[in-house]
């Protein structure tokens, strides 16, 4: 399909999100598909990912922002919500997804999940098995996969 | 494509894709010049071009007019409180190029989504359910087409999105220093907007008619109200409060606050002025405008999902155990509705038809491999998200329809064989000895008769599966059968018993023969259509870079194999099989297909085709 203009939208969220960025978060569109950002996002503190920076893509399908963002973490790591392929279970980038998200609020609210991992909502069954039965030793893994891959 | 063509306007026009398909689009209802509050109960933004006619339109217009719901108004792309009047003569102009522009793109867009659904027709066979269905996805995507060509017309021979009466001076003064951004569109408008009932934010009006009941699927067969995208109250619901009459168009003061709007700038009104936090309302309340009144087919779509869903689950693989195998002698139609009754809408399946759509199918997709897949893969994928927004599945469907076709086909097939099988044993009877050609090898097919399917059948030159392939995909119709593919040695497989219509039974006649020497490319790889990706949930454009498709093509799980559970001889190379093992092990007990027809339930509503087809594969590679 043709290439259309790109809705004034994205073009003022990206403004904005260049311009006065979340603490801890960068979003960089693709030169050739605007739509398509780099996302960087660092470990929070007090969490077994501190120290970490993590690469994510993220992109706004046609249908943004009646539809949700697609986003996945690039970065391999340790946490109960997140698979091997770096899919992220976030209720607001499926069902609970509202037009009046964006794509600041979104990388706030996945760096918010590397804080509070959920095990009982798990995408990656052995580590929330994990982190259900040892938390402990779960978050040392995740500590050790950060300094490994999130550097 | 000229059957797509006339199919295409017969239900554009003879109103065969149902009520809630004309109610969706509206359109009937003409355009409205008509202007309210100084807006338009047209759209003017056209921000969502692409799902342009969405809302119920008479419900819209109507709720403007009755001042329940703020008129469209021209959005513009920046706005600064201290422009002056010029500053936003041009910010409008800018809107009403960028208007413009997004239904060049839209209609451009809608030109090429009906190149694609007419392409992707020419692909289905004829007089299929799936037939009617591609041909209401052309009618369809014609209609929106036409409906964006209408609109442009419209609006070139108004010469523009100009209001209709209203001066461009007039419209700017609208906005002048007290444009409010749109938190959902981030345009700005003239105030008032609509504001959300449950915490009294401003949304426009053309992101409010956008925001409806998330599409119900298969796999989700409820349907929710849609909630406020603010503050995730359910019900979501809008307000609109028409704004004070401005001072200046009262003439006299005199005339007394007696309603509650006609008050004043003075600054001897203490109350009228700050404007208290409003309660908030009631979903149930009269002023409250909700997504369902402004999508009221809701109902309708979701009724359809929970139609195909239930058709499917009623649809059954029946199986005749023949000795220690069991043979698969139909499959039930479903569409009686309820899938109670197994028997009475069983279509009976010819012996060697599971073979057949095995091969075809694997035919099908190593050409598809080739050249067709990349392209059709992704017309298929933007189609099914089109026919997704009508609440049409085809995913699946294409499947279901391609055995069905199969089985037709295979059927006729059978038939004809019979049926010059015993003219020929007439003719031979009467005049003994002088047989023609072509009656020495039918005299052979009935000699060997009992222990081959059609496939392996010599002088049957594979017409089913060349005829199916055919039907599949046009391009694929090249690909032949007849060259055995490297990649699928032939294998050697027991006989099986052939179930002709013939009342002899014929389990324990075969029960001790040798194998047949028959030659069948067994399914090693699963056999995958383009069209498979259609049950992929990710509609991702081609734009998109690939290392998003993972994301959106789950891996499936690993499935237990046929080999332990069930009494079925399978080779190796039916190891494909997955999901559909679980039901078959089902009957592992003899006693149990002693009833003649074994039912199996079906695992779940999202391999529901595939485990059709899986079974098939799986008993002809046991065959």
């Amino acid at each position: 399909m043709a290439a259309s203009a790109l809705p004034k939208r994205i073009i003022k969220e990206t403004q904005r999100l260049i311009a006065d960025s979340p603490p801890g978060i960068s979003a960089v569109p693709h030169d050739d598909n605007l739509r398509y950002f780099d996302v960087l996002i660092s470990g929070p503190e007090g969490s077994p990912f501190e120290g970490g920076l993590f690469k994510l893509e993220l992109f706004l399908p046609e249908e943004y922002p009646m539809s949700p963002p697609k986003v996945r973490f690039l970065t391999k790591l340790y946490h109960p919500n997140i698979d091997k392929l770096g899919r992220i279970c976030l209720d607001i980038l499926k069902d609970k997804w509202s037009p009046a998200l964006q794509i600041r609020t979104v990388l706030l609210s996945v760096q918010a999940l590397l804080s509070a991992p959920n095990p009982d909502d798990p995408l990656a069954n052995d580590v929330a098995a994990h982190w259900k039965e040892n938390e402990q030793d779960a978050m040392r893994v995740s500590k050790e996969w950060t300094a490994k891959y999130a550097k | 494509m000229g059957n797509s063509q006339s199919s295409s306007n017969s239900s554009s026009h003879g109103g065969t894709p149902s009520s809630s398909n004309r109610s969706r689009s509206s359109t009937t209802v003409g355009f409205s010049d008509q202007v309210v509050d100084g807006g338009s109960l047209e759209p003017l933004s056209f921000i969502y071009a692409s799902s342009i006619a969405d809302y119920s339109r008479p419900t819209v217009h109507k709720l403007i007019v009755e001042r329940k719901l703020a008129p469209f108004h021209l959005g513009l792309n920046d706005f600064e409180e201290d422009w002056d009047l010029e500053q936003l003569l041009a910010a409008l102009q800018d809107g009403e190029r960028q208007a413009s522009q997004n239904l060049r793109d839209a209609h451009q867009a809608a030109i090429v989504a009906v190149q694609e659904a007419e392409a992707a027709q020419l692909t289905i066979p004829p007089a299929t359910r799936k037939s009617k269905e591609g041909a209401a996805a052309v009618a369809s995507a014609v209609m929106h087409r036409e409906r964006l060509a209408e609109v442009i017309k419209h609006r070139d021979k108004r010469g523009g999105g100009g209001l209709h009466g209203v001066s461009k001076t007039e419209q700017a003064r609208q906005y002048q220093s007290r444009a409010i951004e749109c938190p959902i569109c981030f345009l700005y408008y003239p105030p008032p907007l609509v504001h959300t009932r449950c915490c009294d934010q401003p949304i426009c009006t053309e992101c409010f008619v956008q925001i409806k009941r998330a599409e119900p699927d298969a796999t989700h067969l409820e349907s929710e109200p849609a909630a406020c995208p603010y503050c995730m109250e359910p019900n979501f619901g809008c307000v609109y409060v028409r704004e004070p009459v401005r001072p200046r168009i009262q003439t006299t003061q005199n005339s007394a606050g007696s309603s509650g709007f006609s008050s004043t700038e003075d600054a001897t009104a203490p109350v009228a002025k700050p404007k208290p936090r409003r309660k908030s309302f009631a979903h149930t309340e009269k002023e409250v405008v909700t997504t369902d009144q402004l999508h009221p087919d809701w109902e309708a779509k979701l009724e359809a999902v929970k139609a195909t869903v239930a058709r499917r689950a009623a649809r059954r693989v029946v199986f005749r155990q023949v000795g220690d195998r069991l043979i698969p002698v139909g499959i039930t139609s479903g569409r009686s509705g309820d899938g109670g009754n197994t028997t009475m809408s069983t279509t009976q399946l010819p012996p060697g038809f599971a073979a057949q759509v095995a091969a075809a199918m694997d035919a099908s997709s190593a050409s598809g491999n080739s050249r067709a897949s990349r392209s059709s893969r992704r017309r298929n994928q933007e189609v099914a998200a089109y026919l997704q927004t009508m609440g049409v599945d085809v995913g699946q469907d294409l499947e279901e329809m391609m055995v069905e076709e199969a089985m037709r086909l295979s059927m006729l097939e059978d038939e004809e064989r019979q049926k010059k099988e015993r003219e020929e044993k007439e003719k031979a009877a009467k005049a003994n000895g002088e047989a023609v050609a072509g009656s020495a090898q039918v005299a052979e097919t009935s000699a060997q008769g009992a222990s081959r399917s059609t496939l392996e059948t010599p002088n049957t030159p594979h017409t089913t599966a060349a005829l199916l392939s055919d039907a599949i995909s046009a391009p694929m119709g090249s690909a032949s059968l007849l060259d055995p593919s490297p990649n699928h040695p032939p294998v050697s497989l027991p006989s099986v018993p052939v179930l002709t219509p013939s009342p002899a039974p014929p389990a324990s006649s075969n029960h001790a023969s040798p194998p047949a020497e028959s030659q069948l490319s067994p399914p090693s790889a699963p056999p995958r259509l383009p069209s498979l990706d259609l049950t992929n949930p990710s509609t991702l454009p081609a734009s998109i870079p690939s290392r998003l498709d993972s994301n959106a093509t789950p891996t499936p799980a690993s499935a237990p194999t046929l080999q332990d559970s069930t009494p079925l001889a399978v080779t190796p190379s039916a190891s494909s099989v997955t999901s559909s093992v679980s039901a078959l092990s089902s009957v592992e007990d003899p006693l149990a297909g002693s009833a003649g027809y074994e039912q199996l339930e079906d695992d779940g509503e999202d391999d529901d085709d595939a485990s059709v087809r899986e079974r098939m594969a799986a008993t002809s590679v046991s065959a």
